[in-house]
This record gives structure tokens, sequence and C-alpha cells, in this order.
């Protein structure tokens, strides 16, 4: 037996236990749902009621009001790094 | 006229976009408060490209911070060549753009937290095509089982990464149990998938992720076991598929065709 012929029957032998199991073969796929919605992006309306529309208080026009430094939960792992991965 | 009412569109969307190009000449009223409103909107603009990648990208907004997030909004939306009218796929070149986006260059790990994002948002979004079920598989013969070309289900995606991005990505669920790890190094395999409701991902063997890899690339089942087995040697074609079947994984078989017939 090659090793594919050994692989296939190992997949039949699996395939016709788990199609045997009661458990498995008449799993009918209910589970919990709530708490699956996610925030829609389109809805113009804000999710607090203040305003019609998402920035509605904030103006914007100032080209560089910005520096970019992240401040958020990255600053946990290590700091900064250079690109490359596993190095 | 056409031709001026498209003008007009335009100068109003470079307005929106360009902070130094106002288009206050194209209303009645005092400059002053024109600019004023015009900011406004540009505001609006930006939010609502904030929360459209916010609920698409929730790790990365978590991991450099909200404000950092917002300027990234903005500087995304406004450098992005933006043809969809559905905010939902908004998002889709955000790791692209991330992967060169100078100030996270010392977090380069980003780029591919967001692809993970991205297959979780892309599959929760997906299609309800109900998965192949263990009967249609345990119908096969041997050689008609080995030379079976599998769809994988719409919503699967393989991501993977030299970087810790999994345990990234799941210390910052709600009910983690995980904490961030000290250093984002260390690569993953991970399958995206979603069972029934809930876009989920979980880490998978080499073997595994070789054979879903080679399944998505076209190749018949028999290639793809053989390929698993190449790269782990205890690779079980007995236990992973069941399990994939139970994920829904595996959308349906193309029945394999005759030779001489390849399509």
């Amino acid at each position: 037996m090659n090793k594919r012929q050994f692989l296939v029957a190992a997949a039949i032998a699996g395939i016709a236990a788990a199609a045997a199991n009661p458990a498995l073969a008449a799993k009918d796929g209910k589970e919990k749902c709530f708490g699956i919605a996610k925030a829609g992006a389109n809805d113009c309306a804000s999710s607090t009621g203040g305003h019609a529309c998402a920035g509605q208080a904030t103006k914007d026009h100032d080209p560089n009001e910005w520096k970019y430094v992240a401040k958020g939960t990255c600053t946990e792992m290590g700091g900064s790094l250079k690109a490359g991965g596993k190095s | 006229m056409a031709d001026e009412l498209a003008a007009i569109q335009r100068r109003m969307a470079d307005g929106l976009l360009d902070t130094e190009a106002d288009p206050v000449e194209l209303f009645r009223g005092p400059p002053a408060a024109t600019a004023k409103r015009l900011a406004l909107y540009r505001g609006n603009l930006t939010a609502n490209w904030h929360r459209a990648l916010a609920g698409a990208y929730p790790v990365v907004e978590a991991l450099v911070g909200e404000s950092f997030f917002h300027a990234l909004a903005r500087r995304y939306g406004r450098s992005h060549d933006y043809r969809e009218g559905d905010l939902n796929r908004f998002g889709a070149a955000l790791p692209d753009f991330l992967a060169d986006f100078e100030p996270l260059a010392g977090q380069p790990y980003m780029a591919d937290v967001a692809r993970l994002e991205w297959a979780l948002h892309v599959a929760h979004y997906g299609s309800d095509a109900a998965p192949m079920t263990l009967a249609v598989l345990a119908a096969l013969d041997p050689q008609s089982l080995a030379d079976a070309r599998i769809r994988l289900h719409p919503n699967v995606a393989l991501v993977a990464s030299t970087w810790a991005i999994g345990r990234i990505w799941r210390a910052h669920q709600p009910e983690a149990t995980e904490t961030l790890p000290s250093d984002p190094r260390g690569g993953c395999r991970l399958i995206v998938h979603r069972p029934r409701w809930r876009a989920e991902c979980r880490a998978a063997t080499a073997g595994e992720f070789a054979a879903l890899q080679s399944l998505a690339n076209g190749e018949c089942l028999g290639d793809a076991l053989e390929r698993a087995a190449a790269v782990q040697a205890d690779f079980d074609p007995g236990g992973a598929i069941p399990r994939w079947l139970e994920e829904g994984l595996w959308l349906a078989a193309t029945p394999p065709t005759r030779q001489g017939e390849h399509p």
C-alpha cells in the first residue's frame, strides 16, 4: 500500500466512524446565537442617540492636527520592532 | 449642463478630501460660515470612515488606540481610491495600506492582524450556504474520494503569519483567557470560519493547513492529504476530515472528471 492509499484508507475509516456516530451524524447545527450582531457601518444614526450623523460635533479642517503615536495595547508588546518576523 | 454638474460635484468631493481646498464659492452666504459647515461635513465623513473601519478592525483599533485609529481612518479614507457603495467593504484595502504605513513601521505585525480581522469580517457577512455533510463523503469509494476536488466554504480563509497574530487576536476577545504575548514574534497558521453565526478562528496544524491550502488551490483530495503528510508526519486524515466537516469548512465536492475531460 503506498502512502496515498494509506492516507485515503485512513480518511475513509475516519469518515465511516464519524458517520456512524449518532452524536455527530445527527448534529442539527443549533447553537446559541445571542450577542452576534456587529455594529453596522452603513447606518447614519448615532448609537448614542445624540446626533443624526456620526461625527456631527467634530469639525475637521486642520490638515496637520495629528502626530501618529500608537497608544493602545501594542505598547504592552515589546515596543518597536523591525519587519521580517522570526528574526 | 451635465459637464457643469459633474465639475461642481468633483469640486465638492475634492473639498471634502483636501482641507486646503474648501469649495466655499459653490455656496451662497458668508464664506466663513460655509467653511465651518464644510469642516463639519468633513468631520462626519471621517467619523463614518472611523466607524466603518472600527467595525471590521476592533483589534487593530485596540492595539493602536482610538486617537491613532481615528487619524489612520482619515489618512486611509483620503488616500484610498474608494469606489465601493457599501461601507462594510470600505476596509478591504487596509491590510495592504498598513503594511506600507510608515508610522507603524515599528509594529510590523499590524498588517497581518488586519488580514486576520478582515477574513473574520468577511466571514461574518458571508454566505449561509449549507456545508457538506459526512454522508456525502461516506458514499464515495476510495478512488472517487482520492480524486474528488473539494470546494472550501466561501467563509473559510487560511491565514498564516510569521507573527503571533492568533494570540494577539485572542487576547483582545471579550471572553479572553489569554493575555497579550510580551513579544509578538512567533508564527502561526489559522483557519477562519463561521460555524453558524459567529466568525471564529482557530490554530491549524501544519498538515491541516497544507491540506486545506492544497484544496483551495484546486488540487484533489489525494494530493492534499499527501501534502499534509509531507509537512507533518503524524497527520491523521481520519481525525482531520470529520473535524473539518463538523466545522463546516467544506462546501461541496466536484465529482472527478474522467481522463481527457479536464475542464
